[in-house]
């Protein structure tokens, strides 16, 4: 039997119901997005309309451009820590919520990992801003109190340093997500997989290795995709700690499209940046099916 | 036995404890400092205020924090509202109905969903300047729509193409409208979905910063994070108004977590059921 309700009088009414959706995906996505990809190929600025032709040269500037260098690398980074610190922990974090404690102690310990999810990045960034600040801030007072010495450029004016102590503060906020995308994986894991694992004389970590990690591999590479996805993303958390700085050590694609479109200007060379960025978030997407196929 | 599971037990609730310890002290310093006398801040960073200062309250409040509040308010609001319309009736069409291109439709929407606000932010821009729509609500609230519209849709669909037949048939023939069984069945009946669809929209909206940081100028118009970011320009050295701006304009969204746990953690998760 069809799910589907035909009428034949009503061959309008879909389309009408479909066409403010279209209309808002058209206007404000498909056009966009065909104008990002084509106007990569022109150099125009934010005022004049004037539009010069300039073929592949804005992608040929770009990689011998040391910000775009950096950019690209510190995207990498933060990719690469994300999954490495993020996945293992979040999902620590929901096995042992899962079945390390009570349930009401499991509710209880989730709204404290999820709440900091519903913060903007804004007022957590400042809030971090402060607790780092070099000369008063409380982390400085914490590493002076227990006799160490902090950074001597502070903690987000180091440029060796800068990128992973924003990664840090990302990480604090968004370990909550991958816990609460692998909590309810693992909670549609049948009680009797691990019933038969404990009669075999299977402890919690062995569980948790041989019947949890299996049952939710799809749920982690879903997770990892979004990780993923949202570390090639960020720019709030560097806009707002580092500004990209200091001497552009911490910029990342999303500020280099923002400094060079609003700043520099350079509308044409901001938009094949995004291109770029659009080419690797398709790109992960497609690792990321292949590998849920082989596996 | 059960005093044995139960001291097996203390490494999972020491590692909890550590990590939300990790999540909280943060959170905790933010508030208290935000009461603390100006001088206590910097010369006593671990001890509680001696008195409760609400002086940083009062000055961010002067500053204007309640123009963003309503701003950020109006503009989610609207987003949301008008989101859940129009994804509704999309998905209740692509659900529901059948007619020709239905799956190229389905397909589109679901690609719509890759593409990251950043990755056409130039030409997003200057369409937005096109329609004369920098500094106005309407700058955000068309695009906001627009991005969350794939996630909508999906989850509605997900919702909908489970709805029995039979149902929509027999109000089809007591004489209702298609609009009339949307309103009376559909929308009574989808309340999880529409508030998974609402929080995470709403969590979205409300916390948006690069494309406002572009649309909006005007400080008449500016949401909680513009205002925030503005704060900490205007009240440089003034911690205890800046803590105070952000405590003010976090702790609402921490209590309604709190009071709407199971709805928020679902919408999060981006799931409908």
């Amino acid at each position: 039997m069809s799910r589907v309700y035909f009428r034949r009088n009503n061959q309008v009414l879909p389309y009408l119901f479909l066409t403010p959706a279209l209309v808002f995906l058209a206007l404000f996505m498909a056009y966009p997005l065909t104008e990002t990809v084509v106007k990569s190929f022109y150099a125009y600025d934010l005022t004049s309309r004037v539009l010069n032709l300039v073929g592949i040269s804005n992608y040929i500037e770009l990689v011998h451009d040391p910000m775009f260098q950096t950019a690209a690398k510190n995207a990498i980074l933060f990719v690469i820590f994300s999954v490495l610190v993020q996945i293992p922990l979040g999902t620590v974090l929901a096995a042992v919520l899962d079945r390390g404690v009570t349930s009401n102690a499991s509710l209880t310990f989730r709204t404290i990992i999820f709440s900091p999810l519903v913060l903007s990045i804004v007022a957590v960034g400042l809030l971090w801003q402060l607790i780092l600040d070099p000369l008063v801030g409380l982390a400085s007072a914490v590493v002076k109190a227990v006799g160490l010495h902090p950074p001597p450029l502070g903690w987000l004016g180091d440029p060796k340093i800068a990128i992973y102590v924003i990664m840090a503060i990302a990480f604090w906020q968004y370990i909550g997500f991958v816990t609460l995308l692998m909590f309810a994986g693992l909670q549609r894991i049948p009680e009797e997989l691990y019933q038969a694992a404990t009669l075999d004389g299977a402890g919690p970590i062995t569980s948790f290795w041989y019947v949890s990690l299996p049952m939710v591999q799809n749920a982690l590479i879903v997770t990892s995709l979004l990780t993923m996805i949202g570390a090639l993303r960020v720019f709030d958390f560097v806009y707002i700690l580092t500004g990209g700085g200091p001497a552009n050590a911490t910029q990342v694609p999303a500020t280099m499209i923002y400094k060079e479109a609003f700043f520099l200007g350079r509308m044409g060379y901001a938009n094949a940046v995004s291109v770029l960025l659009l080419l690797a978030t398709v790109g992960l997407g497609f690792v990321q099916i292949r590998f849920s196929r082989h596996s | 036995m059960s005093v044995l599971i139960r001291f097996k037990r203390y490494p999972a609730y020491l590692f909890l404890l550590a990590y939300s310890a990790i999540i909280l002290l943060p959170l905790s310093w933010l508030v208290i400092a935000s009461v603390k006398p100006k001088r206590e801040l910097f010369t006593k960073p671990f001890s509680l205020p001696s008195t409760l200062d609400w002086g940083g309250y009062q000055r961010a409040w002067n500053g204007g924090l309640l123009k963003y509040i309503a701003n950020s308010v109006i503009v989610t609001a609207s987003s949301v509202g008008l989101t859940l319309l129009i994804g509704g009736l999309a998905a209740y069409a692509l659900a529901q109905m059948k007619f020709v291109g239905r799956r190229l439709v389905y397909s589109a929407i679901i690609a719509a969903y890759a593409i990251p606000l950043h990755g056409i932010l130039v030409p997003l821009y200057d369409t937005i300047v096109k329609y004369q729509l920098t500094n106005t609500y309407f700058g955000l609230i068309l695009p906001y729509v627009t991005f969350g519209l794939p996630f909508a849709i999906t989850v509605f669909y997900a919702f909908f193409i489970d709805f029995p037949v039979e149902l929509m048939e027999a109000s089809r023939l007591d004489g209702c409208s298609e609009l009339g069984i949307l309103w009376r069945v559909v929308v009574p009946l989808s309340m999880p979905a529409i508030a998974s669809v609402a929080i995470f929209q709403g969590v979205q909206i409300w916390n948006e910063f690069l494309l406002a940081l572009v649309v909006i100028s005007d400080d008449a118009l500016k949401t909680v994070p513009l205002g925030l970011v503005a704060f900490r320009g205007n009240y440089v050295s003034d911690w205890t108004a800046i803590l105070s701006s952000i405590s003010v304009t976090s702790i609402p969204m921490l209590i309604l977590f709190v009071a709407f746990q199971k709805q928020f953690m679902r919408g999060l998760a981006g799931s409908e059921k």
